[in-house]
């Protein structure tokens, strides 16, 4: 319990590669897996960034840092179990989607590739449920506080000019709401 | 155990039907214990935080740990689903001062007629209506008293329907209103529709330990950080803690009444570690809101009533009400408006304070008995921001990349929306009740409740009548896109009834005093009182009554019944 508190608070401030280290350490308790673990969420990462690209119409799951976000997702003891392991599930057939398709990881299809892939996969009711989510952790990260350790210094509220009403946490401590 | 401490009143729950109690006893120098399941938040501790608050399970348990089982209608067969799997979340915030804690605040009173529902209206077939075994001359002063003591503001106006009152003014000028409030008013000045300024449990300006309301512009599904608003926690708790006369215990799950004879003897509960308690008091009060109260008593059984404590009629949990009814939008396209009524439009903070209750009665055609119809109250969509995003994922199909973009911008920057909510009765039937699911039972082991949400067709009829007005408005005012909708599905924050109260011990639960027929020291505070719930919100009614319940507790402790 003291680990993942510790490094849920580590990994908000961390870079992508450490962040996702630590993950690995805190979250898989099933030594076999830890290489299938950490390719789901890199395939989390990048198929985030492709439905919320960066571009001149505003800014995308990467300048969000949705990794940090991510990363607190797959610890929140306030999302049930199995909706967790539904979302990662469903990095797991896209990666395996990937291979059927192309023969290759989704992280190295090229954008058209990847494109083609998320038509494909949305006509599937796994796949639309697996876009569907992912898209609602992609607008958590853009338009949470802060203090969540996505939306940098508040990029997401200053695109869509949303006022987010206050007082807002300031600390990831004060996200716990731990009585 | 044992708690030491020896108490006049134990009451369990701590939202609107457990606060007034509480208060009361506490100021009358009684000894009492509220049981809270949940934890103990203050002020300091809420954000404006949609994830921590509005988007995952913080003040309100996991469903794979407590949850429900809702049964519905599925092909002429009722099909129990668990909220685990559904998703469909029956909590309404468990913590200290209960779901009052991320109220909107629309106080309405219900009005006379409300009490004579049966005699009044016109009949409605396979309905279970009844009148009230009291009327509204005799709620008339708790009313008044929730004004002043949990705090409503509001202005009142002359109406068609407005309520006798024996004040004349609310003791609390309304809330800073927005623009579009005079908008409103002019469409319906226009429309010769008397927009009510809506009174709200929310207080303008500090008084005493609260301040005054800081205009955040959320402030339904979260706790209020200026304690404006007027939950049991902050109005009435605080107030009973002062006396120094009562104890708050947080993380107390009680799981069950014991009775011996006809009198609870101790509530048994569980505290955060586990481990299980007696609780023994004089009285024994229930407000822990409308389905659980009757879970409860279902879960206490004993050979002295062998189908639930209380429940020798076997109406316990029967009767559920939610409040009926529907929601409609209209969008003001920034496009259509000057620059400065885009700047006043964009304002957020300031109150919409706007209702109406022109058709809370409707006559028949053709010389036929009058028809209850309800009231409609106006206000901006929920400011929450990644709500409103994902209502832009669907163009015909999901949407991503630069063309979701595009309508998240168009979303957010280009326009507001207007909503409207509309409260009519919700028919009592055979077909909404509560019961104890035979499988499925929470963490502690307990069976959970089973809700059947069944709804009278005739509800969703008056619904519409009353979504076509308020269509209207929105189109006079300049609104697009001008739409509504009007369900059966019930609304999880309104929930009343299963302990119906009335004369007759074969048909209610609770007498005219809330307590309970067969249990001479137990009485239920809460919404599930109830036999019918009016055309409005319940909650100034649920604090109103459970002033009343105090009165009548406060008389027999000082009469030495008990």
């Amino acid at each position: 319990m003291t680990k993942i508190s510790l490094s849920r608070r580590l990994l908000m401030g961390a870079s992508l590669s450490v962040g996702l280290g630590l993950l690995l350490y805190v979250t898989d308790d099933t030594k076999g897996g830890l290489k299938l673990y950490s390719n789901k969420v890199q395939v989390l990462l990048h198929s985030a960034y492709h439905l919320f690209p960066s571009s001149a119409l505003g800014p995308g799951a990467k300048e969000v840092n949705i990794a940090a976000y991510l990363s607190f997702v797959l610890q929140d003891k306030r999302i049930m179990k199995e909706d967790r392991e539904r979302f990662l599930q469903g990095a797991l057939w896209l990666e395996e989607s990937a291979f059927e398709m192309y023969d290759k990881s989704f992280l190295n299809l090229t954008l058209m590739q990847k494109e083609e892939l998320m038509q494909s996969i949305a006509a599937q009711r796994w796949g639309e449920n697996f876009i569907y989510t992912s898209l609602g952790y992609i607008f958590e990260a853009l338009l949470s506080a802060p203090a969540y350790g996505s939306n940098i210094n508040e990029i997401g509220w200053k695109w869509l000019d949303h006022n987010p009403g206050f007082p807002q946490p300031m600390s990831q401590d004060e996200t716990d709401y731990a009585v | 155990m044992r708690l030491t401490m020896q108490y006049d009143v134990c009451i369990v729950g701590s939202g609107a039907g457990a606060g007034p109690v509480a208060y009361e006893l506490a100021q009358a120098g009684y000894k009492v214990l509220v049981l809270e399941k949940g934890a103990w938040y203050e002020k300091e501790d809420f954000f404006k935080d949609e994830i921590g608050v509005c988007r995952r399970s913080t003040f309100t348990p996991k469903l794979d740990e407590e949850q429900h089982v809702i049964e519905d209608l599925e092909e002429g067969e009722w099909v129990g689903t668990p909220t685990s799997e559904s998703g469909w979340d029956f909590w309404n915030g468990n913590i200290v001062g209960g779901s009052s804690n991320f109220m909107s605040g629309y106080f309405h009173r219900m009005k006379p007629n409300d009490f004579r529902l049966k005699s009044e209206f016109k009949h409605i077939e396979g309905a279970n209506v009844v009148d009230w075994p009291i009327s509204y001359d005799e709620l008339e002063p708790y009313y008044t008293k929730v004004e002043s003591i949990v705090g409503i503001s509001g202005h009142v106006v002359d109406h068609s329907f407005l309520e006798p009152r024996s004040t004349q003014e609310f003791p609390y000028p309304s809330t800073q209103e927005h623009a579009i409030s005079s908008w409103f008013d002019k469409a319906c000045q226009n429309l010769k529709f008397t927009a009510i300024p809506t009174p709200r449990a929310i207080l303008p300006h500090a008084v005493g330990d609260r301040n005054g309301c800081e205009y955040a512009g959320y402030c339904g599904s979260y706790g209020c950080s200026s304690g404006a608003k007027g939950s049991s926690r902050e109005a009435l708790l605080h107030k009973a803690l002062k006396t120094g006369n009562c104890v708050i215990m947080p993380k107390a799950f009680v799981r069950r009444l014991n009775s011996i004879d006809d009198k609870v003897v101790s509530a048994e509960y569980v505290d955060e570690a586990g481990k299980v308690h007696q609780a023994e008091a004089k009285i024994f009060v229930v407000a822990a809101q409308a389905i659980e109260t009757s879970r409860l008593l279902l879960n206490s059984a004993n050979d002295d009533f062998p189908t639930g404590l209380a429940n020798n009629s076997g109406q316990v949990g029967k009767n559920m009400i939610f409040s009926s009814g529907g929601v409609g939008s209209g969008k003001f396209y920034f496009e259509d408006l000057s620059s400065e009524d885009t700047q006043k439009l964009k304002t957020v903070g300031p109150f919409v304070n706007r209702s109406l209750q022109e058709w809370y009665e409707i006559e028949g055609s053709e010389g036929d008995a009058i028809e209850k119809g309800g009231t409609i109250d106006f206000l901006f969509e929920h400011p929450n921001a990644v709500s409103r995003a994902k209502r832009a994922m669907y163009d015909g199909e999901l949407v991503w990349g630069d063309a979701l973009k595009k309508r998240l911008t168009h979303h957010f920057t280009q326009r507001r929306v207007f909503t409207f909510e509309i409260f009519c009765d919700w028919t009592p039937t055979d077909d909404c009740f509560v019961s104890l699911d035979e499988n499925i039972k929470d963490k502690w082991g307990v069976p959970v409740a089973k809700l059947r949400i069944g709804y009278h067709e005739h509800d969703l009829r008056m619904g519409q009548i009353l979504a076509d007005k308020a269509e209207t408005v929105l189109k006079k005012m300049g609104a697009r896109e001008v739409n509504s909708s009007i369900s059966g599905a019930p609304p999880q924050n309104l929930q009343a009834g299963g302990c119906r109260f009335g004369d007759d011990p074969n048909t209610s639960v609770l007498n005219r005093d809330c307590r309970s027929h067969e249990v001479k020291n137990l009485y239920v505070s809460d919404g599930s009182f109830m036999p019918t719930g009016g055309s409005v919100p319940f909650t100034w009614t649920i604090y109103a009554n459970a002033f009343r319940v105090a009165d009548a507790i406060v008389k027999e402790l000082s009469q030495e019944n008990v």
